[in-house]
């Protein structure tokens, strides 16, 4: 069979089966010996293969599994409370261990203490999470941020000057760093403010407005190739729930992309299991699991999304200087809060399991988990977002502890822990300089991420 | 033998209505496609696991996985192939996994089908001299099919096992009707120089 014959390859199927060929390949069959013969054979072929094919599967026994389909349907049918109810009453156990310390242990400088010291090493390694998660990673649920045109590099600087290893300040910081959702809404309904800014202030927005904005930005060539955009658009899906069956196509649909934006990035994995095992398809979403272990890093862009929050700052009337640094010193604030939320709900459903009896699918997420947090913390070069990974394991742990993860994590506690004191002594420096110095610092954070703080070359 | 019994186009409308019914909540409609189809999606994952138990254990779960996913199915849309594959993403799943046991586990394996395979046809009601011969038919069948790669045995299955028109197994296996059509022909091709390389042996 010549080159020119492979042409007629999809016909010479046709023609095996007896269906109707192109009059050409008619022609051409004429002429061809070769073709004619293996026609032949493989119809011959082909008929014995139907034959066989027949005798087998006539062998088969005849099957009735409607009484084990009707029995597994009934026992899913309970589990609108076990998938529903329990991942929040779980994923509220973890913000209470997460928070309890903050609330009960503040000194009076309004620093916040080491977890109360516990007997057993567990409590121990946990407790150092949580003072790390409290100290470095303030989120800005403590109130309104003040509005951002009232905001001066020198109030910045003012602030730094208090001591950046302290909570106030911090809190202050994130405050600043971010916008209150009535900001963001009229951002988003001004008719001068960039899409760039909308993307930026959709992190603070209700999910349904949110919803309206990435839309958008999916369908827009600059942003239809950015996987931050399809991150928050996933993340966003999934809030609205799976009522609506557009949003849920979405939903996978923006997954799919991810997954092909980024194949070396992990978390669309992890996002993946995550929605495979919210619809109850275990076998698959542990494959993606298996899946996604073999890649090197899991991260959530904050490189990336930086430069919507800095156009989102100016825009609702930041000074660009100050939005700069704002945003360099609370880095990673959106990636920390997806990422360890991600991880929360992973090892929700590997609750589930447990409960459920099934102790070996338990067990599997619980370790994939573990697989995760080591892989944020190998991806980012953002103390927020290594912190969410060390905070990933911490919590996995914490489901199903061993004595080697508690030691690599405690090590691991420390490292971060002196990693981060570098960094507010860089910062330090830098304040004694000049503002120059300062938002020369800024540009380095934002362009190369805060562990390139830590190299010596650095002033 | 057709595979899911019967004329499509008699069944199709009615198979959507009752999807839709049981997107409504109503389960009598499952019970009604699960009996419509189970012996059909028996044998289909029987193909790729050529084990009796896991297929039966293959098929209940299909229909589950029809349940949990009922909203995800788009009712414009035919039923049959969105069914298999359902069917045959767990076939593949269970393959996938069943890929990290050991040579001994496979061995053993093959033993046990090879006596599975062994027992069907010496228990099948045919006189002592068609079993011999339907016998050699399986053997010469499963060495030639166990040159195809897993991709060609795939189609293979589809096309002449299960009896699928090409334009079905495209819409499960995700590509174009040509495309089943060529490999298809070029599975058949390695099959036949196979048989032709036994010949010239013999």
């Amino acid at each position: 069979m010549d080159d020119h014959c492979r042409t007629w390859e999809d016909q010479l199927e046709q023609a095996i089966v007896g269906g109707p060929v192109a009059e050409e390949f008619n022609r051409h069959l004429k002429e061809c010996r070769t073709c004619r013969q293996e026609i032949e054979q493989c119809r011959r072929l082909s008929n014995e293969l139907n034959a066989l094919g027949g005798y087998w599967l006539e062998q088969l026994p005849q099957v009735d599994v409607l009484p084990d389909v009707t029995q597994s349907i009934a026992k899913l049918r309970p589990s609108a409370f076990r998938r529903l109810l329990m991942p929040s009453l779980v994923a509220a156990c973890l913000i209470i261990m997460m928070v309890w310390p903050m609330l009960t242990a503040q000194h009076n400088d309004g620093t916040i203490a080491p977890a109360a010291p516990e007997n057993t090493q567990m409590a121990g390694v946990l407790g150092n999470f949580e003072r790390l998660a409290n100290e470095w990673f303030v989120p800005h649920a403590y109130g309104s941020p003040e509005h951002p045109s009232t905001i001066k590099t020198n109030d910045i600087v003012q602030e730094l000057g208090k001591g950046l290893a302290t909570v106030p300040v911090r809190r202050r910081l994130h405050q600043w760093g971010s916008l209150a959702p009535v900001d963001c809404m009229s951002l988003v309904n001004r008719a001068d403010s960039s899409l760039a800014a909308q993307i930026g202030a959709s992190q603070w927005l209700p999910q349904e407005e949110a919803y309206a904005v990435l839309s958008r930005a999916v369908n827009e060539p600059n942003y239809q190739d950015d996987p931050v955009v399809y991150l928050m658009w996933i993340e966003t899906c999934r809030g609205l729930g799976r009522e609506n069956d557009r949003i849920y196509s979405e939903y996978w649909g923006a997954i799919e992309r991810l997954r092909e934006l980024d194949p070396q990035n992990a978390l669309a994995l992890y996002v993946e299991a995550r929605a495979l095992l919210d619809d109850g398809r275990t076998s698959e979403a542990l494959d993606v699991l298996q899946d996604a272990a073999t890649l090197p890093k899991a991260c959530a862009y904050t490189q990336r999304n930086l430069k919507y929050i800095e156009e989102a700052l100016k825009q609702a009337g930041t000074q660009t200087d100050s939005a700069r640094l704002l945003v360099a010193l609370t880095a990673g604030e959106w990636g920390h809060r997806m990422l360890v939320q991600l991880g929360h709900d992973l090892l929700a459903h590997s609750e589930l399991y447990r409960h459920a009896g099934q102790p070996d699918i338990a067990d599997a997420i619980c370790d994939a988990v573990h697989v995760f947090g080591a892989q944020v913390v190998a991806g980012e070069a953002f103390a927020a977002e290594r912190l969410a990974g060390y905070d990933i394991q911490a919590c996995a742990a914490a489901y199903n502890p061993s004595d080697g993860a508690l030691v690599a994590l405690d090590k691991a506690a420390s490292q971060l822990h002196e990693e981060l004191g570098r960094l507010a002594q860089t910062i330090e420096k830098c304040r004694n300089g000049s503002d120059d110095e300062l938002c020369q610092l800024a540009d380095t954070i934002i362009t190369h991420g805060d562990l390139a703080l830590l190299s010596e070359s650095h002033p | 033998m057709c595979l899911l019994g019967g004329s499509l186009s008699e069944t199709n409308e009615l198979d959507e209505a009752l999807m839709r019914r049981v997107q409504d909540g109503d389960s009598s409609a499952l019970d009604d496609l699960v009996i419509r189809y189970q012996q059909d999606i028996f044998r289909f994952c029987f193909h790729y696991v050529r084990n009796d138990e896991q297929a039966r254990e293959l098929t209940q779960e299909t229909f589950v996985r029809v349940f949990v996913a009922r909203d995800q199915f788009d009712s414009k849309r035919p039923f049959r192939p969105w069914l298999l594959r359902i069917a045959r993403n767990l076939c593949l799943n269970t393959l996938k996994r069943s890929r990290h046991i050991t040579v001994e586990d496979i061995e053993g394996f093959a033993n046990t089908r090879r006596e599975e395979i062994e027992h069907r046809i010496h228990g099948a009601t045919a006189g002592p001299e068609e079993a011999a011969t339907a016998q050699e038919r399986l053997a010469l069948l499963d060495s030639m099919l166990a040159h195809l790669s897993d991709e060609e045995r795939e189609l293979i299955a589809l096309r002449y096992f299960e009896q699928l028109p090409a334009r079905e197994i495209g819409e499960i296996l995700g590509i174009s009707e040509g495309a089943v059509r060529t490999r298809i022909h070029r599975a058949l091709n390695t099959l036949r120089r196979f048989h032709n390389e036994q010949q010239d042996v013999s």
